[in-house]
């Protein structure tokens, strides 16, 4: 099976990973010195067309051909298959290198089986994003409850992340259940874990309370700055469903690197991922 | 990639000849993004985009010189192009097309 197959295969089955390919040399002196005048594999000059496949579990197939070239596409499919982006970048030797990236969707993990999680649930299908319920209360957390879940764990965070395999970089993570003891729970784990966010309910003033508890319970206060709190993007909602929107509005917004105004009063590009 | 993937699985399994173009660099507003991927099989069947439809027809003579055996190519198609009046993007964008065979 050749790499591009192994790559096709690898978006068929939702997993992470990017395939470098070597896609032009520069022809300038430098890369010709290097070419000629150095002997042994890293003077190798790269050759358009040759690939390495990055699997996110770290398995790497395939050479560029030298070392070095290996080290620098390893470097950039590392960077780029969490950033969810597939990029030009510019490797040893003149070689420009295009890093191919296949992700599966994004994750939304939902603490709290409340009646709007199941209008986010709705919504972040829409959006090709992949939803989960999870809260301990299991006359709740019911499927029939969230029928456009992924999956609804009924159990306590600790147990709820280790059944949803960890909470990793591309992960987000909307903890809604409004009642304190569920909620720091949650929120305890998620900052510590690599959460690409972390968004929770509240007005100012259960804020500030939820503050001072989570730095009793040992939360260093730059992890609590992580929160985004009030959730969601200032859309003025007030159904339910207007409230997912605004929370799917606004991980829609973080996840592209985007602050999430009006564009008719942006300046900035349109379409444009992340930096 | 998700794009062309059937078709990707389907014409292998016939056992054709397939290439396969990915936009791999974009300037200015491109509409699509890199990675956007174009598959065209050597019986002339197209799946997947690497552009609004713009520089498709341009691409398809590409990839069916590859299919003949020729080398990867790296095009560029932008309005700064001579031949921006035949092959160019509308919306003034540029973009980098690479094209390969895709082997099985």
């Amino acid at each position: 099976m050749s790499l591009q197959s192994a790559f096709t295969e690898l978006a068929r089955d939702g997993g992470r990973g990017a395939l470098v390919t070597v896609v032009s040399v520069e022809d300038d002196d430098r890369a010709g010195a290097n070419a000629d005048g150095r002997a042994g594999v890293d003077a190798a000059r790269p050759r358009p067309g040759a690939k390495l496949l990055v699997r996110a579990d770290s398995d790497v197939a395939g050479t560029l051909g030298g070392r070095a070239l290996d080290a620098a596409a390893l470097a950039h499919a590392e960077d780029l298959m969490w950033a969810e982006r597939s990029e030009l970048r510019e490797g040893p030797g003149g070689a420009r290198l295009f890093v191919d990236v296949t992700a599966p969707p994004p994750r939304l993990v939902i603490f709290g089986a409340v009646d709007f999680a199941r209008a986010l649930c709705g919504l972040a299908r829409t959006t090709g994003w992949r939803p989960y319920v999870v809260d301990p209360r299991s006359r709740f957390a019911t499927r029939e409850r969230f029928p456009e879940a992924v999956e609804v764990v009924a159990a306590w965070p600790e147990e709820a992340f280790a059944r949803l395999g960890g909470i990793d970089r591309a992960t987000f993570v909307a903890v809604l259940t409004h009642d304190p003891k569920l909620d720091d729970d949650a929120l305890v784990l998620a900052l510590a874990s690599d959460a690409a966010y972390v968004g929770a309910m509240g007005s100012r003033r259960a804020q500030e309370a939820r503050r001072e508890r989570l730095l009793e319970a040992g939360v260093p206060a730059e992890q609590l700055a992580r929160i985004s709190a009030p959730i969601g993007l200032d859309l003025g909602g007030l159904t339910g469903e207007e409230t997912a929107l605004s929370i799917m509005a606004e991980v829609v917004a973080v996840r592209n690197g985007h602050e999430g105004g009006r564009l008719s009063h942006a300046s900035g590009r349109i379409h444009e991922v992340g930096a | 990639m998700k794009e062309v993937l059937a078709e990707l699985d389907a014409w292998a399994a016939r056992g054709e000849r397939v290439a396969l173009a990915t936009v791999v660099g974009t300037r200015r507003s491109a509409p699509r993004p890199p990675g956007a991927k174009m598959a065209i099989s050597e019986s002339g069947e197209v799946a997947g985009g690497v552009s609004g439809g713009c520089v498709e027809g341009a691409v398809v003579e590409v990839a069916e010189e590859v299919l003949r055996g020729g080398e990867p190519q790296l095009l560029h198609f932008g309005i700064a192009d001579s031949e921006a009046w035949e092959v160019g993007l509308p919306c003034g964008g540029e973009i980098d097309v690479y094209v390969e065979r895709y082997e099985p």
